[in-house]
């Protein structure tokens, strides 16, 4: 079976290709839109967040899994208080962001000085006020796109970093929960799990730890089977609980004895952690890189084989049908490029649609958070400290907004590839070259390129961060990028969100998803620099009585609340104006195309039999190779869309409802039953 | 919105066929389907039809069908296409311009969304029929009542009267028929 790794060498190679075919038939623009696409899919992160109680072995899990046993500090009195994140660089390169949210500022560090930001021990209370750790390494085990993300216990979560936590828990590819063998999981740990985390990432991995000091932990695992599927709603059969040991994999390293790699069962760990990359992201980060490929394919093959099948017609009959056939299709195109073409009424209804779905969600939030204000107001520890009363409300307002804009995310990009669909159907092209049937969750290989945006246009927010993309997840400073990507100014933890939303929503819903976790992200951003001036008021209010803090916070929910709505909206707009763009460019395209090949088979009438051979001898060549890209490319969505094996036994998180088409029963005729002769001619 | 019908996807299917792209305007409708089942076997039959937006914002004129496609339910492959202009199976009706507006007043006061919903619901049970036609199921008057409830409210007034020639038994039984499941007299023109 190929790996997920193989197949993205093969793309890379095939763009690599592509892009050297462009240059030669000197196709600049296409060109460009391949190499900067092969760029960003070779930047494609695959996130997977570890998370569980505290001590229970997250870390050292991390080390092994990498291979780097002095990466985060695992010491028996050590724990982690600060999320961090691992991803590939080319050099070691150790950043730690610090200061109070809307003052952030970056500081590089060495591996050594890691402890003194990331554990309670060496920054008691986080007095460094470290908000996150971004790790780069030349680790091979990242070289693929992957990111780890090493979170603090949730029991004792630590209130500041809950919100970066969250946001990344929303927006993870895979999870893994992490337990030791040494007790079963805990009510905490379920409703943790069932709470914070199935809600929004379907792919869970429940990783056992420790399994080498404890001979019966086979128990245990099954017991937390019993116990979490019963939470989940699933069967047991369905929850994926892998039992390792990291000390064996560590021992390892070092003996290179394989009994200890397996002792370890660190193998069976990586290969589902593969899996469900592979199921998930991978998949759409290879069908959109595959769709940017065909199409460009495509661009560059249909001038030359209209030029080609010309030479190859013997008569101006023959050449007279195959340049009607091409102008039709250009017709077809420039009516579409109308103000009034159906697929733009399409679009405005369905934008409508979803506009009054996510207002409905959104209100709804709202509604929750102002009566989760009512819960924290009658806690007495939150009371005497309303900062962290308004840590919370942050918390809560940024998690709506995040899976507000996930919602709004995965409806536009459903919008956009079913207004794909139609207008294919009722054009009779197909805008994108392959042709492989589209069901829903396929429907990312028929999305076209619409990563890098022309130079005339205004690329979204996220891109023009796109420094801090070779870094890690995270938002780039605004000094580093000059941009307006709601830098660090905003809040961090609206930034945070909007970043690690635009980013990681890219690829999910393509197009509309970087787009919408831009706006949003500055938006909260701002927000998040409101909420900030507040705290800092409301840390004067302590031991003061519930009605005396509701006075003041109530009105400020609600100016939230607008501000929110503001936020909303905006994505909204953003969101229909750039698919409306986006749409248009690609049918715009595609009619140049067409024009290209009826400017070819018009210069190729005016040549004469002899000349017509040596042009025919001198096509043939790029058309085999383009041929032959294509065929590669065919066959590489192929198994792209194929489900990884044993994908049937994924998980299913409570309240998934499988669709069940409803069987009509072959029926005996019932007292006042019909037989269907309605419908007998 | 819900996973889609089967007879959704036909529609798109429709769209794509070479025959469709060659005899059928890319603009037109694709009306309400009428089920056939003929010698054991189950046909359905797509009405094409006509409309434009017209200058008032939120209306679109409706003309009558001028064609018919007919596809085996199990495999989808065409078996007749009826232009309706060289069969007229109605000659005293009025088959050129407009003969309404959508959206009809029992669906005026959707929205956007909940009238799509209506449609999602009301193919649901098309795809169930043809179902059930295919494997010799009965039809509970219930289920019946359902359907022709949804059919009623969904139904294009100005086109009723096309319908009920088109597939004058199938909308006979069916828009005659309300949610109680009693029958009321139904206009009969096949």
């Amino acid at each position: 079976m190929i790996t997920y790794q193989q197949q993205r060498q093969q793309v890379i190679q095939l763009f690599q290709s592509a892009a050297a075919m462009a240059q030669r038939f000197k196709h600049r623009e296409l060109e460009k839109r391949l190499n900067e696409s092969e760029k960003h899919f070779a930047q494609g992160k695959l996130v997977v967040v570890v998370c569980g109680e505290f001590k229970q072995g997250k870390s050292s899990l991390i080390n092994a899994l990498l291979g780097e046993p002095d990466l985060f500090p695992v010491d028996i009195d050590v724990t982690t208080s600060l999320v961090s994140s691992i991803t590939y660089g080319p050099t070691e390169n150790i950043t730690v962001m610090i200061g109070e949210p809307g003052k952030e500022r970056e500081r590089q560090i060495q591996r050594s000085e890691i402890p003194d930001y990331v554990t309670e021990q060496r920054n008691p209370q986080n007095a460094w006020l470290a908000r996150m750790l971004i790790i780069e390494a030349p680790n091979e085990q990242l070289k693929d796109g992957l990111t780890l993300v090493d979170t603090p216990g949730v029991g004792g979560l630590n209130k500041r970093h809950s919100d970066v936590t969250y946001a990344f828990l929303q927006n993870a590819d895979v999870v893994l929960f992490v337990s030791d063998a040494l007790r079963p999981l805990s009510t905490h740990d379920l409703q943790f799990i069932t709470e914070q985390v199935a809600p929004h990432c379907q792919n869970i991995i429940f990783v056992v730890t420790k399994i080498d000091v404890k001979r019966d932990f086979q128990a245990v695992v099954e017991e937390n089977r019993q116990k979490l599927a019963q939470a989940l709603g699933g069967s047991g059969d369905t929850i994926f609980i892998i039992p390792v040991s990291s000390r064996s994999k560590l021992a390892y390293l070092q003996s290179q004895d394989s009994e200890d790699l397996e002792d370890s069962n660190f193998m069976a760990l990586e290969n589902e952690i593969w899996k469900l990359l592979r199921e998930q992201r991978a998949r759409i980060l290879l069908a959109e890189a595959l769709s940017t490929l065909g199409e460009a394919i495509t661009e560059m093959e249909r001038p030359l084989r209209g030029e080609f099948e010309t030479y190859q017609q013997q008569n101006a009959q023959q050449v007279q049908v195959i340049e009607s056939q091409f102008r039709e299709a250009e017709q077809r195109l420039k009516t579409l490029l109308d103000n009034d073409a159906l697929w733009r009424v399409r679009l405005s209804d369905g934008m409508s649609d979803i506009r009054t779905d996510l207002t409905k969600q959104f209100q709804e939030g709202f509604v929750l958070i102002r009566r989760q204000l009512d819960r924290y107001l009658d806690d007495d520890t939150l009371r005497e400290r309303p900062d962290q009363l308004m840590n919370q409300l942050q918390t809560d307002i940024n998690g709506l907004m995040s899976i507000i804009a996930k919602n709004l995310g995965q409806l536009a990009g459903k919008l956009y590839a079913d207004l794909n669909s139609d207008i294919e159907a009722s054009s009779g092209l197909h805008l994108n070259s392959l042709a492989l049937v589209p069901t829903f969750s396929d429907r990312a290989i028929s999305l076209p390129s619409w990563n890098m945006p022309d130079q005339s246009q205004q690329a979204p927010t996220w891109y023009q961060t796109g420094g801090a993309w070779d870094k890690v997840v995270f938002i780039a400073n605004s000094a580093k990028s000059g941009g307006t990507g709601g830098g660090i100014a905003g809040g961090t933890a609206g930034v945070v969100l909007g970043g690690i939303i635009g980013f990681l929503l890219g690829s999910v819903a393509a197009l509309p998803g970087a787009v919408i976790g831009g706006v949003i992200g500055r938006g909260l951003g701002q927000l998040g620099g409101l909420i900030t001036g507040f705290r800092g008021e409301m840390a004067q209010q302590r031991g003061k009585r519930k009605a005396e803090i509701a006075r003041l916070v109530t009105p400020f929910l609600e100016d939230c609340q607008r501000e929110c709505t503001f936020i909303l909206n905006e994505a909204l707009k953003t969101t229909e104006r750039t698919v409306r763009d986006e749409l248009r460019s690609q049918i715009q395209r595609e009619k140049q195309s067409y024009e290209q090949t009826l400017q070819s088979i018009q210069d190729a009438r005016k040549l004469t039999r002899a000349e017509a051979d040596g042009k025919m001898a001198e096509l043939k060549g790029p058309l085999d190779t383009l041929q032959s890209m294509r065929k590669r490319v065919e066959d590489l969505a192929r198994l792209a869309l194929e489900p990884a094996p044993g994908a049937s036994r994924r998980p299913v998180a409570a309240g998934t409802e499988l669709p069940q088409r409803s069987h009509a029963q072959p029926a005996e005729m019932l007292p006042g039953a019909d037989s269907g002769s309605f419908a007998d001619e | 919105m819900e996973n889609r019908n089967s007879i959704e996807d036909l529609i798109q299917h429709i769209r794509k066929m070479p025959l469709f792209r060659q005899l059928v305007p890319q603009e037109a409708g694709i009306g309400w389907p009428i089920p056939l089942r003929k010698a054991g076997k189950v046909y359905v039959t797509f009405p094409c039809f006509g409309f434009a937006r017209t200058a008032e914002q939120g209306k679109t004129a409706l003309y009558p069908p001028f064609a018919l496609l007919t596809v085996t339910w199990t495999n989808w492959i065409p078996v007749e296409y009826v232009n309706l202009r060289f069969r007229n199976p109605w000659p005293e009706g009025q088959w050129e311009g407009q003969v309404g507006e959508f959206p009809h007043e029992a669906v005026a006061h959707l929205t956007v969304s909940q009238y799509r919903e209506q449609r999602h619901a009301l193919l649901g049970m098309y795809d169930e029929m043809l179902d059930r036609l295919a494997q010799g199921s009965s039809f509970d008057p219930a289920w019946e009542a359902r359907f022709g409830h949804l059919l009623r409210l969904l139904m294009e007034p100005s086109l009723e009267p096309y319908y009920r020639v088109l597939g004058s038994k199938f909308f006979a039984h069916f828009l005659s028929t309300d949610e109680q499941g009693e029958r009321s007299t139904g206009q009969s023109n096949g």
